[in-house]
């Protein structure tokens, strides 16, 4: 069962991961690395390392966006 | 020509990078070195040295300590480059797009706002209270506060919240946790020990542990209230605008 969860954790870190780095539109990208930090979280806690998981889920995956979607609707866009 | 070098060249980079976690002993084993060189002193030792229940608040305030106290610098160094870059706050200018724009904030993400900052500030106070024992500590709690008080200034607008957390006050709380660091390492140097250790021998073994209890709280609370207002800085400092209203008159 935990093996299970493990390997569907890892794969949407991967996903995840790939998307926010391929996809074109930023914010989709930024929303994609939150996505990414909250499953890594979950890993942390399989992992046994529950601080690890808090810090990861409250600063990168809540503060950091935030900066991203701050500074993406300060700048513009030039390419389509 | 550029592309297939780049292609080698990374393809070698990774491939040489797999080879090497190839060779990386096995995760979570006991024999490994990192595990068998200062691990083991901690959990035989550390509570009662550290005299916490959580081994990471022990490595990170006690045996770290040094370590974290230049690690909160760290931030400050970072918000004076990012003030430095932006240089909106020098120009006291507080507006933001969010204030400028012609919508009024959502009805909807106002009330979740108000929902939600409640459990916030309790799970926080939680999260810094009980990680001397528990998961988490002040970093963690810290975040969570200044996430919170990120999504509330996002949903009312920048205007408001500036009023109520002004400069003034964001620079006093900034520095919470290099003084925190300072009370408790001065008090551990009129006790007769080194900076940053967490005693006083003139007192009783008794009060001796209850006052380590009240100094590790203490730095965690400041800690705590230095990260969340560095991220409600940093976010105010993106968030401000130079007035361009002149600029839209002219064009």
């Amino acid at each position: 069962m935990l093996q299970t969860l493990n390997v569907v954790l890892l794969v949407l870190l991967i996903v995840t991961a790939l998307t926010a780095c391929l996809h074109r539109n930023l914010l989709v990208a930024v929303l994609m690395l939150s996505v990414f930090s909250l499953v890594m979280g979950l890993v942390w806690v399989m992992l046994r390392a529950p601080d690890l998981a808090l810090a990861e889920v409250v600063a990168v995956g809540v503060v950091t966006t935030v900066f991203f979607v701050v500074t993406i609707f300060r700048t513009q866009r030039r390419e389509g | 020509m550029k592309k297939a070098v780049t292609l080698i060249f990374i393809g070698g980079l990774a491939a040489a990078l797999l080879y090497t976690v190839a060779l990386l002993p096995p995760m979570g084993d006991a024999d490994n070195p990192t595990n068998r060189h200062i691990v083991p002193r901690y959990h035989e030792r550390g509570e009662e040295e550290a005299g916490t229940g959580n081994l990471v608040a022990a490595v990170i305030l006690n045996y770290r300590g040094y370590d974290t106290m230049v690690e909160v610098t760290i931030f400050s160094a970072a918000l004076a480059g990012i003030f430095a870059v932006l240089g909106t706050v020098r120009k006291r200018i507080n507006r933001s797009y969010i204030d400028r724009a012609g919508v009024r904030f959502s009805f909807i993400s106002g009330t979740t706002v108000l929902l939600l900052m409640p459990l916030i500030i309790v799970f926080s106070a939680y999260t810094i209270l009980y990680g001397t024992d528990l998961p988490g500590g002040g970093f963690q709690g810290g975040a969570a506060i200044g996430a919170g008080v990120m999504i509330s200034s996002v949903a009312y607008g920048f205007h408001r919240a500036q009023r109520r957390l002004s400069h003034h006050v964001r620079i006093i709380l900034e520095s919470t946790a290099i003084s925190a660091f300072f009370v408790v390492g001065t008090v551990g140097v009129i006790g007769g020990a080194a900076f940053l250790t967490y005693m006083l021998p003139a007192l009783t073994p008794g009060s001796q542990s209850v006052l380590r209890t009240v100094m590790l709280l203490v730095l965690q609370f400041g800690i705590g209230i230095k990260v969340g207002i560095i991220c409600t800085s940093i976010l105010f400092a993106l968030m401000m605008e130079e007035d361009t209203s002149d600029v839209e008159h002219a064009s």
